[in-house]
């Protein structure tokens, strides 16, 4: 049952290329994205992999190719267009609103969804502007309740262990609803059982309909949760397929130089 | 009016301010690759020299050597100050860029403020070294002092070049503005290395001032103005490059002059401020980037 | 539940204190009491733009001195009434100030620093400059505002002034705890994780420009009509930098800070009056002591060490964006 449906395809890069300067850190890039699964991108060091998603992410413009979502072409949008579109994404280093709450830090996850807070309505203290207020309080303890964070809501962000800092910039972007979250290196700095922990939060969010699209290295969960895995080398896809075909594929343990996981 | 004497005389007024500017510029430059901070306190670094300077020469009546050599020293040793009061505290903290410049500009307020309470925010005039009498050279006259900026500028950059890339605290200095953390990993001390390059932004800005302070002079709050053109030299020149600084200052010098010389001066101001603004939004990066900062073009 | 109600108490005594004040105090120290306002409230200003969303202004002087001479030359000049000037000058700001944000928001930190004292320096020396229109250094005499046919005193300007810095009190409130308001946090704390939250970063940033702009023209306007006279010094540099440091001292992102810093630092020349010299070591020593010391400013410090503070776990849910010991930090020893 491994069709591939064209309407299936949530997300689609074709001929993506990026050059910075004489170095082309991208070459003619295709990856397609399923809706509804795991989409891994692994690869060594420095293959490319974090400029390919802040070009989906819309931080960088490619230099050649272009990026779908769905039938619409998001490579030029502006970042936070994309966001609204239904497109979040995490960081490879912790990217958190350190000064604000973990629970003000959910709440700017409802930003582009929660729009009635306009200035002259927030000035005036409108009705609802007030409803809306409430509700995306709830909202955000909501989320935090499902991260299992909800007594930390009105800690300072900065003053979190870094585990908890990366569930939350997780539950941050679940926040905002999106059809595509784009994970920079989730496990980075877990601990086994925070990692098997973040895997049950990932399959649950999954189960609820979103699409995940992430890059990772800790090779135990990407082959735990993956449904389709795509490999680069040097800014050139090498190979795709799932988890199992992807682990006995020779151009990928050459690439890794041996490694193994 | 437009005779090649005037003309002269504008090129060299403009080039000995716009020593002055470009020397706070290189100061400035000095800091920022070092540290990634602008010191705001630039200008009072080199007003505060020219304050020791002209107390020793009119109160205490000390040679000039003496004077001169106490001014750049408190100069420097202001420098030296304002990095342990508050630079390394709030680095320490990890303070964000801003407040840690706002701490810089609360020193320089500290040193005008205090300069000026002395004096009353009035002139602290310096008499020429050589004398009132301008120099003739090939039939024309040239004021004295001029020269002498002229030419120190010059020592000084040869100076700084020589230091940068000949000695190992230069190095190490380059380093840190490279990389901080390896540096700290191959056994930099960064904290010693930015108090080195605040003492030398001190010391570069007090003998500017000590130079210039004869042709017009200065009281506590012409550093803040001093700050201010120096910065601009440093943005115009290009941006973390410490020759095409000294440039910026030199083209700044002579726009200035040009102005004074062929127009009427209350311009002067707006001028500058309208360049920064036309370079800061046409060419970010400054006039002159490359300038002497030895890359090769990508190909 | 027991919060709401001390500080709804602590409003309404302040509220009566501060309405009641004329019948105590002497016309000497109501215009203290006013200047301190108008200062309040371009603090507040600087507030909303620098400390919660924390950019940088240095320039701000630039937008007092439009709110402050357009509407005294039109009233001088053209014996317009003020009803009309006011929200004129406040017009013309914010139309420049929306000029100008186009190049200068472009800017980020020392370059946004220069850049705005630039924009600040320029405007000065514009309104110093053209001596026929503004009456340069030489200042400018303002027609006191005359309504049904009474020249008015310094008892309605009290209050008049008193009624704005009420609203801009009131607009911080709200938008403090607000979608705009995270927003602006956001874009202080992580510009780039803000927008891939969605928030248009380059919006939110024009709109606390605006906003700072505008509340500085609104103080401008007040200023010249109180003190029936106007002249550039007030709207020099160092006018920008006070108003800098009251907005540091009062406290940083907090809703009274500016209110506390003003008050601190336009009383100040009074208490030093005799060691006036000393002035400028004064305020250089103020602004280092509180950076090094206090970085919070005397309301936040305050408020960090108040365990029940705004409820649940202090203020340490929304804190000085100054001192970021997180991923904010940019320079680590």
């Amino acid at each position: 049952m491994n069709e591939t449906k064209a309407d299936d395809v949530l997300l689609a890069a074709r001929g993506v290329s990026k050059d910075f300067g004489g170095l082309r850190a991208l070459n003619k890039v295709d990856i397609s994205v399923k809706r509804g699964t795991i989409t891994t991108l692994i690869g060594p060091n420095g293959a490319g992999k974090t400029t390919f998603l802040n070009i989906v992410s819309g931080t960088y413009q490619p230099s050649e190719g272009s990026v779908f979502l769905r039938e619409k072409r998001i490579d030029g949008l502006s970042r936070h267009d994309i966001a609204a579109l239904g497109i979040v994404r995490t960081f490879q280093l912790t990217k958190l609103f350190s000064e604000m709450t973990v629970l003000e830090n959910v709440m700017v996850g409802t930003h582009h969804w929660a729009r009635r807070g306009t200035l002259p309505r927030t000035l005036v203290n409108a009705r609802s502007v007030r409803a809306e207020e409430s509700e995306v309080r709830h909202y955000a303890l909501e989320m935090l309740r499902l991260t299992d964070m909800e007594k930390l809501a009105y800690k300072r962000a900065f003053d979190l262990p870094h585990g908890q800092q990366r569930l939350l910039e997780l539950s941050r972007a679940i926040a905002a609803r999106p059809q595509l979250v784009l994970l920079d290196e989730p496990a980075a700095g877990l601990n086994p059982a925070e990692e098997d922990r973040l895997q049950g939060i990932l399959k649950a969010i999954v189960a609820r309909g979103t699409t995940i699209f992430l890059i990772e290295h800790h090779m135990r969960l990407v082959m735990n949760i993956s449904d389709e895995v795509h490999v680069l080398d040097v800014g050139s896809k090498i190979a795709e397929g799932t988890p199992k075909e992807i682990g006995s594929n020779p151009a990928v343990v050459r690439a890794y130089l041996g490694k193994e996981y | 009016m437009y005779s090649l004497e005037n003309l002269l005389r504008i090129i060299l007024a403009g080039i000995s301010i716009g020593s002055l500017f470009g020397l706070a510029g290189l100061a400035y430059t000095i800091v920022i690759n070092a540290s990634q901070l602008v010191n705001f306190a630039q200008g009072d670094f080199a007003m505060f020299g020219v304050a020791v300077c002209w107390f020793c020469l009119t109160v205490l009546h000390l040679p000039l050597w003496a004077s001169i050599s106490l001014g750049v020293a408190g100069g420097g040793l202001f420098g030296l100050l304002t990095h342990w009061a508050i630079v390394k505290p709030l680095v320490r903290r990890g303070s964000r860029p801003f407040p840690i410049m706002l701490g810089a500009m609360a020193m320089g307020t500290i040193a005008a403020g205090s300069v000026g309470a002395y004096t009353h925010f009035w002139y602290m005039p310096i008499n020429p070294f050589f004398g009132p009498n301008p120099l003739r050279i090939e039939g024309f006259s040239v004021d004295s002092q001029a020269v002498l900026i002229i030419v120190a500028t010059v020592v000084l950059v040869i100076g700084y070049w020589l230091f940068l890339n000949k000695t190992i605290l230069g190095t190490a200095l380059r380093a840190i503005g490279f990389n901080r953390e390896v540096s700290t990993l191959l056994g930099i001390q960064t904290s010693k290395m930015m108090g080195l390059a605040f003492l030398a932004s001190g010391v570069i800005g007090a003998v500017a001032g000590i130079m210039a302070a004869p042709l017009s002079a200065f009281t506590a709050l012409d550093g803040l103005i001093l700050g201010i053109n120096g910065f601009i030299a440093a943005i115009i020149g290009g941006w973390g490059n410490p020759y095409a600084a000294v440039l910026g200052g030199l083209t700044l010098g002579l726009i200035r002059s040009s102005l004074t010389g062929f127009f009427s001066s209350t311009h002067a101001e707006v001028v500058t401020f309208l360049v920064l603004m036309i370079v800061l939004t046409v060419k970010p990066s400054g006039l002159f980037p490359g300038f002497m900062s030895g890359r090769k073009r990508v190909k | 539940m027991r919060e709401n109600r001390a500080r709804n108490l602590a409003i309404l005594i302040a509220t009566i204190l501060v309405i009641a004040l004329p019948s105590v105090l002497g016309e000497f120290y109501l215009y203290v009491i006013r200047i301190i306002f108008i200062y309040a409230i371009l603090a507040i200003g600087m507030n909303i733009f620098m400390g919660y969303c924390g950019q940088i202004n240095l320039g701000v002087a630039g937008f007092f001195c439009i709110g402050a001479y357009i509407p005294a030359i039109l009233e001088a000049r053209l014996g317009w009434h003020y009803g009309v000037t006011f929200p004129i000058g406040v017009l013309v700001a914010l139309l420049v100030a929306w000029l100008v944000s186009w190049p200068l928001l472009r800017l980020r930190s020392h370059s946004m620093a220069i850049g705005t004292l630039a924009f600040g320096v320029a405007i000065y020396l514009l309104f110093e400059r053209f001596k026929d229109i503004t009456g340069g250094t030489d200042g400018m005499v303002v027609p006191h505002l005359v309504l049904f046919g009474r020249e008015m005193g310094y008892l309605f300007y009290y209050y008049f002034i008193l009624a704005f810095l009420v609203a801009a009190l009131v607009v911080e409130y709200r938008l403090v705890n607000s979608r705009i308001g995270r927003a602006f946090k956001a874009i202080r704390d992580d510009e780039d994780a803000a927008e891939a939250m969605g928030v248009d970063v380059e919006h939110y940033r024009r709109m606390g420009w605006l906003l700072n702009a505008g509340l500085a023209a609104v103080g401008g306007a007040l200023y010249e009509q109180q003190a029936g006279f106007i002249s550039p010094d007030t709207f020099s540099i160092a006018a920008s930098l006070q108003i800098l440091v009251m907005f540091c001292v009062g406290g940083p992102a907090t809703i009274l800070g500016p209110v506390v810093g003003s008050g601190i630092m336009v009383c100040l020349p009074y208490f030093l009056i005799a060691i006036q010299h000393y002035m400028y070591l004064v305020q250089g020593l103020i602004l280092f002591g509180i950076l090094r010391f206090l970085p919070s400013g005397i309301v936040g410090t305050i408020l960090d060490s108040w365990p029940s503070a705004y409820g649940r776990g202090g203020r340490r849910s929304s804190i000085v964006p100054f001192d970021g010991n997180g991923p904010g930090a940019a320079i680590r020893l």
